[in-house]
């Protein structure tokens, strides 16, 4: 009797065990999202957003990247590279329908290669296919990409929000309904309030997607974000949450927090065109002086990952160069007398804050604080968004700034002489052509290294840390993805436990 | 009369022509493109030139102020650039929403505010003087968005009584009343705090006046006094700062739209000209102008009907 009644209980907590694991379908859920986007449609804005509420969701491409940001097959089964890395022979998958009820074939995937490569089209990053020479299509579930010249982002690229398939000829109206192909279609999108998703019964992947209706409602309040959370009528803060309001979730037994990895580098931007940051003396003084574990722990309380390149740990190929520069107030003040400042003649300049990012201005103010101990005064100043774009990001009018750069994978900005921080390096412009046309993954990866090393030799920027990924929610919330590779607010496997 | 509000009409036609000219400035003097607050910051250079043609961006601004005036006298206020949808039907859907959250704020505030203003001015100096006048000054120094904050941990989150944010719409009235319930406390209590203040300063020194102690001395009941004979005149700052309040509040409530999630006027103006998005911020201003041109009409004849003295000839 003993025994049975051992075996009953160790059956029972089996049961339950398996249970708790197993997805169940079902049920909505309301998730708040701090900003509108301006469009539906990835391909038309760079908004990360639209990618936050869209990406895999309900649009997809051919390849996505996962959790753990590796690139998957997405609408195509699989894929196979030429040995030159010049060719790429795409699967496609049968029975995808897009959400209008037209069937996925491979002249949508033509049409959409076409639209992206053509710089007058208004794709946002045409660049990404400019290797396209041709595309073929020997039958409908079959595609066949030549590019003039290797490029190990190829794949990258096809799987980044930019590459999505809407359905062949439709441009416009996917700006403000887009369709597609993925677990959810697009219902409404009210404008000011919110956008509702509802599951699509014909999705190619049987039992997904586990909820029925998703609600993303734009709240860029942070705080009233947390008590809509508290009393019911949101279930999930999907990412961003500052780091006090996370401390408070902890404390309370109906939420849950995951803290993770995110794509975005607090980075604080040096002119170095310009005086006093056109000297690489004073740049890394900047290094010296500032006290990014202080800055984690004061600021954000703990959460954030310093580094010290532009390379977030979340995403491939990256060298952790956070302590190449130590703090040294020592060290730091000795390299602005060299450079020509000291107490009889300190070191000035203006720091422009943007206004609508709280995290990168409270640590704007920190950073400033810091670098007074050294006697550098940096004169703050709060500029509106549409102020910082066009004085700082476009016209590089300014001295320093703060601002986190969310897109994924784009080491390639420092390429740009005209790059806000308008950083000219013929040598990490050779490189990055080089790591483009590596067939060799193992070389590129070591490469692609090595430009982290070169950002951080030159102290083009000092990156104060990689932002921490934040999400709130219910308790029975299950599936929410624990870091962002690609900012995105993938609902495919999330399920309300019971 | 008639020449007056002739007079005024034409005035406030003046007026709406400046306000246009002046927002149309403005927003070309500050710094920022549509076309990149649309297609984002890393946006390729040819796309971001594209879409400034087909927005027509690339026209000079006194061809594209001319053009939008052109529409407007034709009765169209064009397309949002950010949003992509005609700016009246915008402003229109936003104004179901703020007009009856700024009624409903107003006519509690006017309500609550006259009443304990009334009661702070019978009672000067005693204790429920003080207690009024310590509300008044506490609901005048708390910020909106404090408040709003914490009535919604209190009713909403912890007592569960009420809807955190958001708003559903009119189709359900009992259920939209419950979602407007707390932004309209919150508005109301700063306004009252307000009221409170102007209408028992301006009792205090009607209550004073002769014709009241010639109306005391009658043996007219002090009830009667006050609420018949001082309130009325005591009403006309009141009303000023009614008319004021009401403009204010078409745009003003912002912090409390964000605190409650309410996709009201303020909260689109204020994407609107984060945008740069010419013909919403326009089109809201000329909406606001029209309504505070209206609102300085009423209340100037509003003054007639209060106080007999007054009068356009």
């Amino acid at each position: 009797m003993r025994y049975i009644c051992l075996g009953l209980a160790i059956l029972l907590s089996l049961v339950s065990v398996v249970g708790a694991q197993t997805p169940t379908s079902g049920g909505s859920l309301t998730i708040a999202i701090n900003a509108e986007p301006p469009v539906m449609d990835p391909t038309a804005s760079t908004s990360q957003e639209i990618a936050r509420i869209l990406y895999d969701n309900v649009l997809q491409g051919l390849a996505k990247i996962n959790v753990k940001g590796e690139i998957v097959p997405a609408l195509a089964e699989k894929w196979k590279v030429s040995p030159g890395g010049l060719t790429y022979t795409f699967n496609l998958r049968h029975n995808v329908t897009f959400h209008n009820g037209a069937s996925f074939t491979a002249a949508d995937v033509v049409f959409q290669l076409d639209r992206a490569r053509d710089s007058k089209s208004g794709h946002t990053h045409a660049e990404y296919y400019r290797d396209i020479t041709r595309v073929e299509t020997p039958d409908p579930y079959t595609v066949i990409i030549h590019l003039r010249q290797p490029n190990s982002e190829f794949l990258l690229n096809l799987a980044r929000p930019d590459s999505v398939i809407s359905p062949k000829g439709r441009v416009a109206e996917q700006k403000t309904e887009p369709i597609g192909t993925g677990p959810f279609k697009f219902a409404t999108w009210d404008r000011g309030v919110g956008v509702r998703l509802e599951k699509f019964g014909q999705y190619y992947v049987r039992g997904r997607p586990l909820l029925d209706r998703v609600t993303f409602r734009f709240l860029p309040d942070q705080n009233a974000q947390l008590a809509a959370l508290r009393a019911g009528d949101l279930d999930v803060l999907g990412y961003g949450v500052i780091p006090e309001n996370a401390l408070a979730a902890q404390q309370d037994p109906n939420l849950k927090v995951i803290v993770g990895t995110s794509t975005t580098e607090i980075t604080v931007g040096m002119n170095n065109s310009r005086p006093p940051f056109d000297d690489v003396r004073v740049r890394k003084a900047m290094q010296y002086a500032v006290n990014k574990d202080e800055l984690v722990k004061g600021v954000m309380m703990g959460f954030g990952t310093k580094i010290g390149s532009h390379r977030s740990p979340t995403e491939a190929c990256y060298v952790d160069l956070s302590n190449v520069y130590p703090s040294d107030p020592a060290r730091a003040r000795a390299l602005l007398s060299e450079a020509g400042f000291g107490p009889s003649n300190p070191l000035a300049f203006t720091f422009t804050l943007a206004a609508p990012y709280p995290y990168e201005r409270r640590i704007g103010e920190a950073i400033s604080a810091q670098l007074a101990r050294i006697g550098v005064q940096a004169r703050l100043e709060v500029v509106e968004w549409g102020t910082w774009i066009s004085r700082v990001f476009l016209g590089a009018d300014y001295q320093m700034t703060i601002i986190g750069h969310s897109e994924p994978y784009d080491i390639d900005i420092y390429t740009n002489p005209n790059y806000y921080f308008r950083y000219n390096s013929p040598r990490f412009q050779a490189m990055f052509a080089e790591y483009l046309r590596l067939g060799d993954a193992k070389r590129a990866c070591g490469l692609m290294q090595d430009m982290q090393r070169l950002l951080a030799d030159d102290s083009v920027n000092v990156w104060v840390m990689n932002a921490p990924f934040i999400a709130v929610m219910k308790k029975n919330v299950t599936g929410w993805w624990a870091d962002q590779p690609t900012p995105s607010m993938n609902v495919t496997e999330v399920y309300l436990a019971r | 009369m008639q020449g007056f509000v002739a007079q005024r009409l034409l005035g406030a036609a003046l007026t709406l022509l400046l306000a246009t000219v002046l927002v149309f400035s403005a927003l070309l003097l500050v710094p920022g493109d549509p076309a990149q607050t649309i297609l984002g910051l890393e946006a390729n250079p040819d796309a971001l030139q594209a879409l400034r043609h087909t927005l027509g961006l690339d026209h000079p601004p006194v061809q594209r102020y001319l053009g939008w005036l052109a529409k407007v006298a034709r009765g169209n206020l064009g397309t949002s650039i950010r949003y992509s949808r005609p700016v009246a039907e915008l402003i229109l859907k936003r104004l179901g929403l703020t007009l009856p959250l700024v009624f409903m704020s107003l006519a509690v505030a006017g309500l609550l505010g006259t009443l304990l203003g009334s009661i702070a001015a019978r009672h000067e100096g005693v204790s429920l003087d003080l207690a009024v006048s310590g509300f008044a000054l506490t609901g005048l120094v708390l910020p909106s968005f404090w408040v709003g904050l914490m009535l919604i941990l209190f009713f909403s989150a912890r007592l569960h009584l009420m809807p955190s944010g958001g708003f559903p719409g009119w189709e359900n009235l009992g259920q939209a009343l419950s979602h407007l319930l707390l932004p309209v406390v919150t508005l109301a209590l700063a306004r009252a705090a307000l009221f409170t203040r102007i209408v028992r300063g301006s009792l205090l020194e009607v209550l004073h006046e002769d014709y009241i102690r010639t109306a005391r001395a009658k043996g007219v009941a002090e009830r009667s006094v006050v609420y018949r004979h001082a309130l009325r005149n005591a009403a006309i700052p009141v009303v000023t700062v009614l008319g004021l309040e009401f403009a204010q509040l078409l745009t003003a409530g912002v912090v409390v739209e964000s605190v409650f999630a309410l996709p009201g006027l303020g909260t689109l103006a204020l994407t609107g000209i984060e945008a740069r998005d010419y013909p919403l911020v326009q089109g809201i201003v000329q909406v606001l102008a029209a309504f505070i041109v209206t609102l300085n009409l009423l209340t100037d004849l509003l003054y007639a009907v209060l106080d007999p003295r007054v009068t356009y000839a």
